[in-house]
C-alpha cells in the first residue's frame, strides 16, 4: 500500500504511516510511526505498552544507544502491527527514555516480512507483505 | 499510484509536547493531551477509524537509533 510522506512542523517530509497495534483482544487507534531504515529496532512510547495491556514489569529490559552514544533502556516485547491492512508480528522496544517526536518502525522484523520501497523523489512509501513467504 | 501529499504543519503548530489525535483525513486536530491515555479518553466517543494518534513535540528533529 502506498502512503504519502508527511510534512511536520520544522522538518522536511517524512515517511510516517498509520499503524494499528494489537495485543490479545486489545487494539488501539492507528498511531503514526516513522519508517526508519536506519533504526535496528522499532521503538515506541512506554505509554503504548500500557494502553495495549502489556505488563511492563514482566517484559525483558534491554539497553539501546542513540547516535550520540547515549544509553537508554526499554522493555522488549513482540507486538502485532497492522499496516495498510496487513498484519506483521515484530519485536519492539517500549521506552519512556526517548526524547523523540516519533514512534519508530525499525528494521528487525518488519523489513524481513515486508517489501518496503522508499520513493522520496515522489514523496511516497510503499509497504506490502513479501509475496515469496508462505 | 502516488499517494496524495499530506502537510500537518498548520494543525500541529504549537501542539505538544504530548500526544495528538488527528482526523484520519489529516485535516483537523481532534484532541491533544500530555499523554496517550489522556488523548484516548478524549476521543472515546469518536467513531472507530476516524482518527490517528501521534506523539508530538514542539520541534521535530531527526532521529537515528541503534541497539546491541
Amino acid at each position: 500500500m502506498n502512503f504519502p510522506y508527511i510534512k511536520l512542523p520544522g522538518l522536511t517530509r517524512r515517511p510516517v504511516v498509520p499503524v494499528v497495534f494489537t495485543h490479545k483482544q486489545t487494539a488501539i487507534e492507528p498511531v503514526m510511526c516513522v519508517v526508519d531504515s536506519g533504526a535496528d529496532m522499532s521503538y515506541f512510547d512506554l505509554d503504548l505498552a500500557s494502553e495495549l495491556g502489556l505488563t511492563v514489569k514482566e517484559l525483558k529490559r534491554i539497553d539501546s544507544w542513540d547516535i550520540t552514544g547515549h544509553i537508554f533502556w526499554g522493555c522488549l516485547s513482540d507486538v502485532n502491527v497492522v499496516i495498510g491492512g496487513h498484519e506483521f508480528k515484530i519485536p519492539a522496544i517500549f521506552s519512556d527514555q526517548i526524547t523523540r517526536p516519533f514512534c519508530v518502525l525499525g528494521q528487525e522484523g518488519l523489513f524481513d516480512q515486508a517489501r518496503i520501497t522508499f520513493e522520496r523523489y515522489k514523496w511516497n512509501i510503499d509497504i506490502r507483505p513479501r509475496t515469496d513467504l508462505n | 499510484m502516488r499517494a496524495k501529499p499530506v502537510d500537518l504543519t498548520k494543525i500541529l503548530k504549537g501542539v505538544g509536547p504530548g500526544w495528538a489525535a488527528i482526523s484520519s483525513d489529516y485535516k483537523k486536530l481532534v484532541a491533544k493531551g500530555k499523554d496517550l491515555k489522556t488523548v484516548r479518553l478524549k476521543i472515546k466517543d469518536v467513531p472507530a477509524g476516524s482518527v490517528v494518534l501521534m506523539p508530538v513535540v514542539k520541534n521535530f528533529r531527526n532521529v537515528v537509533l541503534m541497539v546491541e
